[in-house]
Protein backbone atom coordinates (compact mmCIF):
# COMPACT_ATOMS: atom_id res chain seq x y z
CA UNK A 1 0.00 0.00 0.00
CA UNK A 2 1.30 3.41 -0.86
CA UNK A 3 0.17 6.50 0.94
CA UNK A 4 0.67 10.14 0.53
CA UNK A 5 1.67 12.33 -2.32
CA UNK A 6 2.68 10.60 -5.53
CA UNK A 7 6.29 9.90 -6.28
CA UNK A 8 6.71 11.43 -9.69
CA UNK A 9 9.60 9.35 -10.93
CA UNK A 10 7.90 6.03 -10.21
CA UNK A 11 4.58 7.29 -11.49
CA UNK A 12 6.21 8.39 -14.72
CA UNK A 13 7.76 4.95 -15.04
CA UNK A 14 4.43 3.24 -14.46
CA UNK A 15 2.67 5.39 -17.04
CA UNK A 16 5.37 4.76 -19.61
CA UNK A 17 5.24 1.06 -18.77
CA UNK A 18 1.85 1.08 -20.41
CA UNK A 19 3.60 1.68 -23.70
CA UNK A 20 5.89 -1.29 -23.11
CA UNK A 21 2.81 -3.37 -22.44
CA UNK A 22 1.16 -2.14 -25.62
CA UNK A 23 4.26 -3.05 -27.58
CA UNK A 24 3.66 -6.62 -26.46
CA UNK A 25 -0.10 -6.77 -26.77
CA UNK A 26 -1.45 -4.41 -29.41
CA UNK A 27 0.33 -5.74 -32.43
CA UNK A 28 -2.47 -4.84 -34.82
CA UNK A 29 -2.60 -1.16 -33.99
CA UNK A 30 -1.45 1.55 -36.35
CA UNK A 31 1.26 2.92 -34.17
CA UNK A 32 2.76 -0.52 -33.67
CA UNK A 33 2.93 -0.96 -37.42
CA UNK A 34 4.56 2.46 -37.64
CA UNK A 35 7.16 1.40 -35.08
CA UNK A 36 7.83 -1.84 -36.94
CA UNK A 37 8.28 0.07 -40.20
CA UNK A 38 10.62 2.51 -38.54
CA UNK A 39 12.74 0.25 -36.33
CA UNK A 40 12.14 -3.30 -37.51
CA UNK A 41 11.08 -6.38 -35.64
CA UNK A 42 12.98 -9.54 -34.81
CA UNK A 43 11.45 -12.56 -33.18
CA UNK A 44 8.27 -10.69 -32.26
CA UNK A 45 10.25 -8.01 -30.49
CA UNK A 46 10.80 -4.49 -31.74
CA UNK A 47 14.44 -3.59 -32.31
CA UNK A 48 16.00 -0.75 -30.38
CA UNK A 49 16.78 1.24 -33.52
CA UNK A 50 20.32 2.08 -32.49
CA UNK A 51 21.59 5.62 -32.34
CA UNK A 52 19.16 7.06 -34.84
CA UNK A 53 16.11 6.11 -32.80
CA UNK A 54 13.96 8.89 -31.43
CA UNK A 55 14.41 9.93 -27.82
CA UNK A 56 10.92 8.68 -27.05
CA UNK A 57 11.55 5.21 -28.36
CA UNK A 58 14.89 4.98 -26.58
CA UNK A 59 13.20 5.82 -23.29
CA UNK A 60 10.57 3.12 -23.85
CA UNK A 61 13.18 0.63 -24.94
CA UNK A 62 15.24 1.23 -21.82
CA UNK A 63 12.15 0.85 -19.68
CA UNK A 64 11.05 -2.50 -21.03
CA UNK A 65 14.34 -4.09 -20.03
CA UNK A 66 14.09 -2.78 -16.48
CA UNK A 67 13.68 -5.40 -13.80
CA UNK A 68 10.28 -4.37 -12.49
CA UNK A 69 8.75 -4.71 -15.92
CA UNK A 70 10.60 -7.78 -17.12
CA UNK A 71 9.90 -9.86 -14.04
CA UNK A 72 6.21 -9.10 -14.02
CA UNK A 73 5.28 -10.02 -17.57
CA UNK A 74 4.84 -13.67 -18.39
CA UNK A 75 3.93 -15.70 -21.45
CA UNK A 76 0.84 -17.80 -21.31
CA UNK A 77 1.14 -20.58 -23.86
CA UNK A 78 -1.88 -21.22 -26.04
CA UNK A 79 -1.33 -22.73 -29.44
CA UNK A 80 2.28 -21.58 -29.61
CA UNK A 81 1.93 -19.84 -32.93
CA UNK A 82 3.31 -16.56 -31.66
CA UNK A 83 6.06 -17.86 -29.43
CA UNK A 84 9.60 -18.27 -30.59
CA UNK A 85 10.98 -21.43 -29.05
CA UNK A 86 14.49 -20.24 -28.24
CA UNK A 87 14.31 -16.53 -27.61
CA UNK A 88 11.00 -16.10 -25.74
CA UNK A 89 10.60 -16.78 -22.07
CA UNK A 90 7.77 -19.30 -21.93
CA UNK A 91 8.80 -22.16 -19.65
CA UNK A 92 10.44 -21.25 -16.37
CA UNK A 93 12.03 -17.89 -15.72
CA UNK A 94 14.66 -17.82 -18.50
CA UNK A 95 14.60 -18.34 -22.22
CA UNK A 96 15.92 -21.60 -23.63
CA UNK A 97 18.45 -19.56 -25.54
CA UNK A 98 20.16 -18.66 -22.28
CA UNK A 99 19.43 -21.85 -20.41
CA UNK A 100 20.65 -24.24 -23.11
CA UNK A 101 23.00 -21.91 -24.92
CA UNK A 102 25.00 -24.74 -26.51
CA UNK A 103 21.89 -26.37 -27.97
CA UNK A 104 20.79 -22.99 -29.30
CA UNK A 105 24.10 -22.53 -31.05
CA UNK A 106 23.84 -25.97 -32.59
CA UNK A 107 20.27 -25.64 -33.79
CA UNK A 108 19.70 -24.89 -37.47
CA UNK A 109 16.48 -22.91 -37.19
CA UNK A 110 16.97 -20.24 -34.55
CA UNK A 111 13.54 -18.68 -35.05
CA UNK A 112 11.44 -21.81 -34.88
CA UNK A 113 7.96 -21.35 -33.42
CA UNK A 114 6.77 -23.45 -30.52
CA UNK A 115 3.80 -24.58 -32.59
CA UNK A 116 5.92 -25.89 -35.46
CA UNK A 117 8.28 -27.62 -33.10
CA UNK A 118 5.52 -29.46 -31.31
CA UNK A 119 3.86 -30.26 -34.58
CA UNK A 120 6.96 -32.09 -35.79
CA UNK A 121 7.40 -33.92 -32.52
CA UNK A 122 9.96 -33.01 -29.96
CA UNK A 123 10.93 -36.19 -28.16
CA UNK A 124 14.64 -36.92 -27.80
CA UNK A 125 14.71 -38.40 -31.31
CA UNK A 126 11.94 -36.16 -32.62
CA UNK A 127 11.75 -34.76 -36.12
CA UNK A 128 11.81 -31.22 -34.82
CA UNK A 129 15.44 -31.12 -33.82
CA UNK A 130 17.81 -30.24 -36.59
CA UNK A 131 21.41 -29.79 -35.54
CA UNK A 132 24.39 -28.53 -37.44
CA UNK A 133 26.45 -31.53 -36.42
CA UNK A 134 26.10 -34.71 -34.40
CA UNK A 135 26.13 -34.14 -30.67
CA UNK A 136 28.57 -34.96 -27.89
CA UNK A 137 27.47 -36.96 -24.92
CA UNK A 138 27.02 -34.00 -22.60
CA UNK A 139 25.02 -32.18 -25.22
CA UNK A 140 22.77 -35.22 -25.51
CA UNK A 141 22.29 -34.96 -21.78
CA UNK A 142 21.22 -31.34 -22.12
CA UNK A 143 18.77 -32.28 -24.82
CA UNK A 144 17.34 -34.94 -22.53
CA UNK A 145 16.87 -32.33 -19.84
CA UNK A 146 15.18 -29.99 -22.32
CA UNK A 147 12.83 -32.73 -23.52
CA UNK A 148 11.97 -33.57 -19.95
CA UNK A 149 10.90 -29.96 -19.42
CA UNK A 150 8.82 -30.04 -22.58
CA UNK A 151 6.94 -33.18 -21.51
CA UNK A 152 4.85 -31.12 -19.14
CA UNK A 153 3.84 -28.60 -21.76
CA UNK A 154 0.58 -29.19 -23.57
CA UNK A 155 -0.44 -26.81 -26.32
CA UNK A 156 -4.06 -25.73 -26.47
CA UNK A 157 -4.96 -25.53 -30.10
CA UNK A 158 -7.99 -23.28 -29.79
CA UNK A 159 -6.34 -20.68 -27.57
CA UNK A 160 -4.16 -17.78 -28.60
CA UNK A 161 -0.88 -17.07 -26.89
CA UNK A 162 -1.20 -14.27 -24.41
CA UNK A 163 0.88 -11.99 -22.31
CA UNK A 164 0.17 -11.89 -18.61
CA UNK A 165 0.81 -9.06 -16.21
CA UNK A 166 1.39 -10.91 -12.98
CA UNK A 167 0.37 -8.15 -10.61
CA UNK A 168 -3.25 -7.97 -11.67
CA UNK A 169 -5.89 -10.64 -11.46
CA UNK A 170 -7.26 -9.57 -14.81
CA UNK A 171 -3.81 -10.27 -16.32
CA UNK A 172 -3.79 -6.85 -17.96
CA UNK A 173 -1.36 -4.07 -17.21
CA UNK A 174 -2.55 -1.34 -14.90
CA UNK A 175 -0.65 1.77 -14.02
CA UNK A 176 -1.73 1.44 -10.41
CA UNK A 177 -0.18 -2.00 -9.95
CA UNK A 178 3.02 -0.97 -11.70
CA UNK A 179 3.27 2.12 -9.54
CA UNK A 180 2.69 0.16 -6.34
CA UNK A 181 5.27 -2.40 -7.39
CA UNK A 182 7.90 0.25 -8.05
CA UNK A 183 7.17 2.19 -4.91
CA UNK A 184 7.40 -0.95 -2.80
CA UNK A 185 11.05 -1.29 -3.72
CA UNK A 186 11.81 2.06 -2.17
CA UNK A 187 12.77 2.25 1.48
CA UNK A 188 9.56 2.82 3.35
CA UNK A 189 9.26 3.64 6.99
CA UNK A 190 8.30 0.57 8.92
CA UNK A 191 4.90 1.19 10.52
CA UNK A 192 5.78 -0.99 13.53
CA UNK A 193 8.80 1.15 14.14
CA UNK A 194 6.70 4.30 13.92
CA UNK A 195 4.29 3.00 16.53
CA UNK A 196 7.13 2.28 18.92
CA UNK A 197 8.75 5.58 18.24
CA UNK A 198 6.09 8.05 19.22
CA UNK A 199 6.04 7.41 22.95
CA UNK A 200 4.04 9.62 25.22
CA UNK A 201 6.19 8.95 28.26
CA UNK A 202 9.37 10.27 26.76
CA UNK A 203 9.79 14.03 26.20
CA UNK A 204 9.12 15.16 22.67
CA UNK A 205 12.63 16.47 22.05
CA UNK A 206 14.02 13.02 22.79
CA UNK A 207 11.54 11.37 20.46
CA UNK A 208 12.41 13.77 17.69
CA UNK A 209 16.07 13.07 18.33
CA UNK A 210 15.49 9.31 18.03
CA UNK A 211 13.47 9.88 14.90
CA UNK A 212 16.44 11.66 13.38
CA UNK A 213 18.69 8.89 14.61
CA UNK A 214 16.67 6.10 13.01
CA UNK A 215 16.61 7.98 9.72
CA UNK A 216 20.34 8.65 9.98
CA UNK A 217 19.83 12.40 9.87
CA UNK A 218 21.83 13.36 12.96
CA UNK A 219 24.79 15.66 12.47
CA UNK A 220 27.34 12.94 13.09
CA UNK A 221 30.71 13.41 11.53
CA UNK A 222 30.13 11.23 8.52
CA UNK A 223 26.89 13.04 7.76
CA UNK A 224 28.59 16.40 8.14
CA UNK A 225 31.28 15.19 5.77
CA UNK A 226 28.65 14.20 3.25
CA UNK A 227 27.02 17.59 3.51
CA UNK A 228 30.39 19.19 2.84
CA UNK A 229 30.84 20.80 6.25
CA UNK A 230 33.80 18.82 7.57
CA UNK A 231 36.95 17.54 5.95
CA UNK A 232 38.04 13.94 5.85
CA UNK A 233 40.89 14.40 8.31
CA UNK A 234 38.60 15.44 11.17
CA UNK A 235 36.32 12.44 11.09
CA UNK A 236 37.74 10.35 13.90
CA UNK A 237 35.53 9.11 16.66
CA UNK A 238 35.60 11.25 19.77
CA UNK A 239 36.36 8.31 22.04
CA UNK A 240 39.69 7.84 20.29
CA UNK A 241 39.02 4.81 18.12
CA UNK A 242 40.40 4.95 14.63
CA UNK A 243 37.23 4.15 12.77
CA UNK A 244 34.99 6.62 11.03
CA UNK A 245 32.24 7.99 13.18
CA UNK A 246 29.01 6.82 11.67
CA UNK A 247 25.75 6.59 13.54
CA UNK A 248 26.09 2.85 13.93
CA UNK A 249 29.61 3.16 15.22
CA UNK A 250 28.82 5.95 17.65
CA UNK A 251 25.74 4.38 19.16
CA UNK A 252 26.60 0.69 19.07
CA UNK A 253 30.12 -0.37 18.26
CA UNK A 254 32.39 2.29 19.65
CA UNK A 255 34.70 0.93 22.35
CA UNK A 256 33.55 3.55 24.84
CA UNK A 257 29.84 3.76 24.13
CA UNK A 258 29.59 0.06 23.43
CA UNK A 259 30.51 -0.62 27.06
CA UNK A 260 27.62 1.56 28.13
CA UNK A 261 25.30 -0.81 26.36
CA UNK A 262 26.93 -3.73 28.14
CA UNK A 263 26.33 -2.10 31.51
CA UNK A 264 22.73 -1.31 30.59
CA UNK A 265 22.13 -4.85 29.50
CA UNK A 266 23.61 -6.22 32.73
CA UNK A 267 21.43 -3.86 34.70
CA UNK A 268 18.16 -4.92 33.12
CA UNK A 269 19.24 -8.53 32.74
CA UNK A 270 19.00 -8.77 28.97
CA UNK A 271 21.43 -10.77 26.92
CA UNK A 272 21.32 -10.16 23.20
CA UNK A 273 23.91 -9.87 20.48
CA UNK A 274 24.55 -6.42 19.07
CA UNK A 275 23.15 -6.09 15.56
CA UNK A 276 24.85 -4.09 12.87
CA UNK A 277 22.62 -1.07 12.66
CA UNK A 278 20.69 1.15 14.99
CA UNK A 279 17.16 0.47 13.81
CA UNK A 280 17.64 -3.30 14.17
CA UNK A 281 18.97 -2.70 17.63
CA UNK A 282 15.94 -0.56 18.40
CA UNK A 283 13.39 -3.20 17.47
CA UNK A 284 15.46 -6.03 18.92
CA UNK A 285 15.68 -4.28 22.22
CA UNK A 286 11.96 -3.83 22.20
CA UNK A 287 11.00 -7.38 21.35
CA UNK A 288 13.93 -9.21 22.90
CA UNK A 289 13.28 -8.29 26.47
CA UNK A 290 10.03 -9.54 27.83
CA UNK A 291 6.64 -10.85 27.13
CA UNK A 292 4.23 -8.30 28.50
CA UNK A 293 3.35 -4.93 27.09
CA UNK A 294 4.66 -3.26 30.23
CA UNK A 295 8.06 -4.82 29.84
CA UNK A 296 8.16 -3.83 26.21
CA UNK A 297 7.42 -0.23 27.02
CA UNK A 298 9.95 -0.11 29.82
CA UNK A 299 12.72 -1.47 27.64
CA UNK A 300 11.76 0.96 24.94
CA UNK A 301 12.06 3.86 27.34
CA UNK A 302 15.42 2.61 28.58
CA UNK A 303 16.61 2.50 25.00
CA UNK A 304 15.53 6.10 24.48
CA UNK A 305 17.32 7.15 27.66
CA UNK A 306 20.50 5.39 26.66
CA UNK A 307 20.84 6.87 23.20
CA UNK A 308 19.90 10.28 24.55
CA UNK A 309 22.63 10.10 27.18
CA UNK A 310 25.16 8.85 24.67
CA UNK A 311 24.38 11.76 22.40
CA UNK A 312 24.65 14.23 25.26
CA UNK A 313 27.95 12.76 26.38
CA UNK A 314 29.28 12.92 22.84
CA UNK A 315 28.28 16.59 22.58
CA UNK A 316 29.81 17.36 25.97
CA UNK A 317 33.08 15.81 24.92
CA UNK A 318 33.25 17.63 21.64
CA UNK A 319 31.95 21.06 22.54
CA UNK A 320 32.45 21.46 26.29
CA UNK A 321 35.58 19.38 26.81
CA UNK A 322 33.92 17.55 29.67
CA UNK A 323 34.23 13.83 30.15
CA UNK A 324 32.16 11.51 32.28
CA UNK A 325 33.11 7.97 33.18
CA UNK A 326 31.06 5.04 31.92
CA UNK A 327 29.63 4.36 35.38
CA UNK A 328 28.55 7.95 35.67
CA UNK A 329 26.73 7.81 32.34
CA UNK A 330 25.00 4.57 33.28
CA UNK A 331 23.83 6.15 36.51
CA UNK A 332 22.43 9.05 34.54
CA UNK A 333 20.61 6.64 32.26
CA UNK A 334 19.10 4.88 35.27
CA UNK A 335 17.83 8.04 36.87
CA UNK A 336 16.58 9.45 33.59
CA UNK A 337 14.59 6.37 32.66
CA UNK A 338 13.25 6.19 36.21
CA UNK A 339 12.04 9.77 36.08
CA UNK A 340 10.30 9.12 32.77
CA UNK A 341 8.76 5.84 33.83
CA UNK A 342 7.50 6.86 37.23
CA UNK A 343 4.81 8.99 35.62
CA UNK A 344 3.08 5.98 34.21
CA UNK A 345 4.04 2.96 36.31
CA UNK A 346 3.97 2.11 40.00
CA UNK A 347 7.28 1.59 41.69
CA UNK A 348 6.22 -1.98 42.45
CA UNK A 349 6.20 -2.70 38.74
CA UNK A 350 9.79 -1.64 38.43
CA UNK A 351 11.73 -3.43 41.14
CA UNK A 352 14.84 -3.90 39.04
CA UNK A 353 15.00 -0.21 38.30
CA UNK A 354 15.51 0.83 41.86
CA UNK A 355 17.96 -1.91 42.66
CA UNK B 1 -7.98 10.11 -52.54
CA UNK B 2 -5.13 7.97 -51.28
CA UNK B 3 -6.43 4.91 -53.08
CA UNK B 4 -6.57 6.75 -56.40
CA UNK B 5 -3.02 7.99 -56.02
CA UNK B 6 -4.03 11.63 -55.78
CA UNK B 7 -2.55 11.93 -52.36
CA UNK B 8 0.58 10.29 -50.99
CA UNK B 9 0.76 9.90 -47.23
CA UNK B 10 4.02 9.75 -45.34
CA UNK B 11 5.80 6.43 -45.70
CA UNK B 12 7.45 5.29 -42.49
CA UNK B 13 10.75 3.44 -42.55
CA UNK B 14 13.01 2.49 -45.41
CA UNK B 15 10.78 -0.10 -47.08
CA UNK B 16 7.57 1.89 -46.56
CA UNK B 17 5.45 -0.86 -45.01
CA UNK B 18 3.33 1.62 -43.07
CA UNK B 19 1.79 4.68 -44.65
CA UNK B 20 0.25 7.36 -42.46
CA UNK B 21 -1.83 9.97 -44.23
CA UNK B 22 -3.88 11.49 -41.44
CA UNK B 23 -4.63 11.27 -37.73
CA UNK B 24 -7.94 12.43 -36.34
CA UNK B 25 -9.21 12.70 -32.84
CA UNK B 26 -12.38 14.63 -32.02
CA UNK B 27 -11.60 18.14 -33.21
CA UNK B 28 -7.91 17.86 -33.97
CA UNK B 29 -6.87 16.67 -37.40
CA UNK B 30 -3.34 16.07 -38.50
CA UNK B 31 -2.61 15.43 -42.18
CA UNK B 32 0.81 14.04 -42.93
CA UNK B 33 2.21 13.89 -46.42
CA UNK B 34 5.37 13.93 -48.44
CA UNK B 35 6.59 17.15 -49.94
CA UNK B 36 5.04 17.59 -53.38
CA UNK B 37 2.85 20.08 -55.20
CA UNK B 38 0.36 17.36 -55.99
CA UNK B 39 -0.12 16.64 -52.29
CA UNK B 40 -0.45 20.32 -51.53
CA UNK B 41 -3.24 20.76 -54.06
CA UNK B 42 -4.90 17.47 -53.12
CA UNK B 43 -5.05 18.60 -49.50
CA UNK B 44 -6.73 21.83 -50.49
CA UNK B 45 -9.15 19.94 -52.73
CA UNK B 46 -10.07 17.44 -50.01
CA UNK B 47 -10.80 20.18 -47.53
CA UNK B 48 -12.89 22.11 -50.02
CA UNK B 49 -14.85 18.97 -50.91
CA UNK B 50 -15.38 18.38 -47.19
CA UNK B 51 -16.89 21.86 -46.92
CA UNK B 52 -19.21 21.18 -49.83
CA UNK B 53 -20.35 17.74 -48.69
CA UNK B 54 -20.90 18.41 -44.98
CA UNK B 55 -21.73 22.06 -45.11
CA UNK B 56 -19.12 22.73 -42.43
CA UNK B 57 -16.55 25.46 -42.89
CA UNK B 58 -12.85 24.79 -42.52
CA UNK B 59 -11.14 27.79 -41.02
CA UNK B 60 -7.99 27.94 -43.09
CA UNK B 61 -6.55 30.85 -41.16
CA UNK B 62 -6.57 28.74 -38.05
CA UNK B 63 -4.85 25.83 -39.77
CA UNK B 64 -1.11 25.58 -39.89
CA UNK B 65 1.39 23.96 -42.20
CA UNK B 66 4.55 22.52 -40.69
CA UNK B 67 7.65 21.43 -42.51
CA UNK B 68 10.20 18.83 -41.50
CA UNK B 69 13.42 18.96 -43.53
CA UNK B 70 11.81 21.19 -46.16
CA UNK B 71 13.14 24.54 -47.35
CA UNK B 72 11.24 27.51 -46.00
CA UNK B 73 10.88 29.09 -49.47
CA UNK B 74 8.94 26.06 -50.66
CA UNK B 75 6.86 26.10 -47.51
CA UNK B 76 5.90 29.75 -48.04
CA UNK B 77 4.64 29.03 -51.54
CA UNK B 78 2.74 25.94 -50.39
CA UNK B 79 1.06 28.03 -47.73
CA UNK B 80 -0.22 30.41 -50.41
CA UNK B 81 -1.96 27.54 -52.18
CA UNK B 82 -3.52 26.22 -48.98
CA UNK B 83 -4.33 29.71 -47.66
CA UNK B 84 -3.24 28.74 -44.17
CA UNK B 85 -0.45 29.84 -41.83
CA UNK B 86 3.15 28.71 -41.42
CA UNK B 87 3.66 26.88 -38.13
CA UNK B 88 6.78 26.29 -36.13
CA UNK B 89 7.81 23.11 -34.36
CA UNK B 90 7.07 22.12 -31.66
CA UNK B 91 3.30 22.49 -31.99
CA UNK B 92 0.55 21.25 -29.77
CA UNK B 93 -1.55 18.30 -30.91
CA UNK B 94 -4.12 16.90 -28.46
CA UNK B 95 -2.59 18.97 -25.72
CA UNK B 96 0.91 17.60 -26.05
CA UNK B 97 3.84 19.29 -27.75
CA UNK B 98 4.90 17.48 -30.92
CA UNK B 99 8.38 17.73 -32.31
CA UNK B 100 10.12 18.97 -29.17
CA UNK B 101 12.81 17.20 -27.22
CA UNK B 102 11.50 15.87 -23.92
CA UNK B 103 15.03 15.58 -22.57
CA UNK B 104 15.43 19.36 -22.55
CA UNK B 105 14.27 21.30 -19.55
CA UNK B 106 12.58 24.09 -21.52
CA UNK B 107 10.29 21.48 -23.08
CA UNK B 108 8.59 21.19 -19.69
CA UNK B 109 8.30 24.92 -19.03
CA UNK B 110 4.55 25.19 -19.77
CA UNK B 111 3.82 22.37 -17.35
CA UNK B 112 5.94 23.89 -14.60
CA UNK B 113 4.30 27.27 -15.10
CA UNK B 114 0.85 25.76 -14.79
CA UNK B 115 1.85 23.91 -11.62
CA UNK B 116 3.27 27.09 -10.14
CA UNK B 117 0.17 29.11 -10.86
CA UNK B 118 -2.01 26.40 -9.34
CA UNK B 119 0.12 26.11 -6.23
CA UNK B 120 0.88 29.75 -5.74
CA UNK B 121 2.09 31.23 -2.49
CA UNK B 122 -1.05 33.14 -1.56
CA UNK B 123 -3.06 29.95 -1.62
CA UNK B 124 -0.55 28.30 0.63
CA UNK B 125 -0.95 31.10 3.14
CA UNK B 126 -4.72 30.86 3.34
CA UNK B 127 -5.16 27.11 3.48
CA UNK B 128 -4.94 24.70 6.36
CA UNK B 129 -2.39 21.91 6.56
CA UNK B 130 -4.91 19.38 5.33
CA UNK B 131 -6.13 21.70 2.60
CA UNK B 132 -2.61 22.17 1.31
CA UNK B 133 -2.08 18.42 1.31
CA UNK B 134 -5.29 17.81 -0.62
CA UNK B 135 -4.51 20.55 -3.12
CA UNK B 136 -0.99 19.35 -3.79
CA UNK B 137 -2.18 15.75 -4.11
CA UNK B 138 -4.92 16.72 -6.49
CA UNK B 139 -2.62 18.85 -8.59
CA UNK B 140 -0.04 16.10 -8.74
CA UNK B 141 -2.52 13.41 -9.57
CA UNK B 142 -4.02 15.30 -12.47
CA UNK B 143 -1.95 18.02 -14.02
CA UNK B 144 1.31 16.42 -15.09
CA UNK B 145 -0.14 12.96 -15.70
CA UNK B 146 -0.97 13.48 -19.35
CA UNK B 147 2.49 14.69 -20.21
CA UNK B 148 4.12 12.04 -18.05
CA UNK B 149 2.19 9.27 -19.76
CA UNK B 150 3.98 9.94 -23.01
CA UNK B 151 7.30 11.53 -22.14
CA UNK B 152 9.98 10.48 -19.72
CA UNK B 153 10.66 13.42 -17.46
CA UNK B 154 14.31 14.30 -16.87
CA UNK B 155 15.35 14.14 -13.23
CA UNK B 156 15.79 17.91 -13.13
CA UNK B 157 12.10 18.30 -13.86
CA UNK B 158 11.09 15.68 -11.33
CA UNK B 159 13.05 17.43 -8.60
CA UNK B 160 11.69 20.83 -9.54
CA UNK B 161 8.11 19.55 -9.43
CA UNK B 162 8.85 18.07 -6.04
CA UNK B 163 10.38 21.28 -4.82
CA UNK B 164 7.35 23.31 -5.94
CA UNK B 165 5.15 20.93 -4.00
CA UNK B 166 7.34 21.00 -0.91
CA UNK B 167 7.51 24.76 -0.91
CA UNK B 168 3.78 25.00 -1.26
CA UNK B 169 3.16 22.41 1.40
CA UNK B 170 5.46 23.87 4.02
CA UNK B 171 4.54 27.43 3.18
CA UNK B 172 6.72 30.21 1.94
CA UNK B 173 7.66 31.15 -1.58
CA UNK B 174 10.77 31.75 -3.56
CA UNK B 175 12.04 34.90 -1.86
CA UNK B 176 11.07 33.99 1.65
CA UNK B 177 12.26 30.62 2.86
CA UNK B 178 10.53 29.24 5.87
CA UNK B 179 12.34 26.83 8.07
CA UNK B 180 11.23 23.34 7.29
CA UNK B 181 11.24 20.21 9.37
CA UNK B 182 14.42 18.22 9.14
CA UNK B 183 13.18 15.98 6.40
CA UNK B 184 11.28 17.18 3.39
CA UNK B 185 10.92 13.50 2.65
CA UNK B 186 8.26 12.98 5.28
CA UNK B 187 5.77 14.42 2.86
CA UNK B 188 6.17 11.19 0.95
CA UNK B 189 6.00 8.84 3.89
Amino acid sequence: MVWGVRRIREFNGALLGKWCWRVLVEKESLWYRVLVARYGEEGGRLLDGGRTASAWWRAIDALRSEAWFGTNVKRSVGNGKNIYFWSDVWVGGVSFKERFSRLFELSVDKWVLVFDLFHLGCGVNGEAWKWRRSMFAWEEEQLGELCFLLQNVILQVDKEDKWIWKLEKSNAYTVRSAYTCQSAQLPVVDPVELKLLWQKIVPLKVVVFVWHLLRNRLPTKDNLLRRGILHTDSCQCIAGCDSMKTVNHLFLHCSLFGTIWNCVRCWIGLSIAVPLNVSDHFSQFYFGGGRSQVQHTILNVVWFATVWEIWKERNNRIFNDKESSVMRIVDKIKSLSYSWLKEKFQISQLPWLVA
Amino acid sequence: MSANQFFHGYKVGSDATAVVSHLQFVDDTLIIAEKSWANDRAMRAVLMLFEEIFGLKVNFTKSQLFAVNVQSSWLNEAVLVLKCKVGNLPFVYLGLPIGGDARRLYFWDPLITRLKSRLSGWKSKHLSFGGRLILSKYVLSSMPVYALSLFKAPSGIISSIESILNKFFWGGNDDHKKKKLGLTGILFV
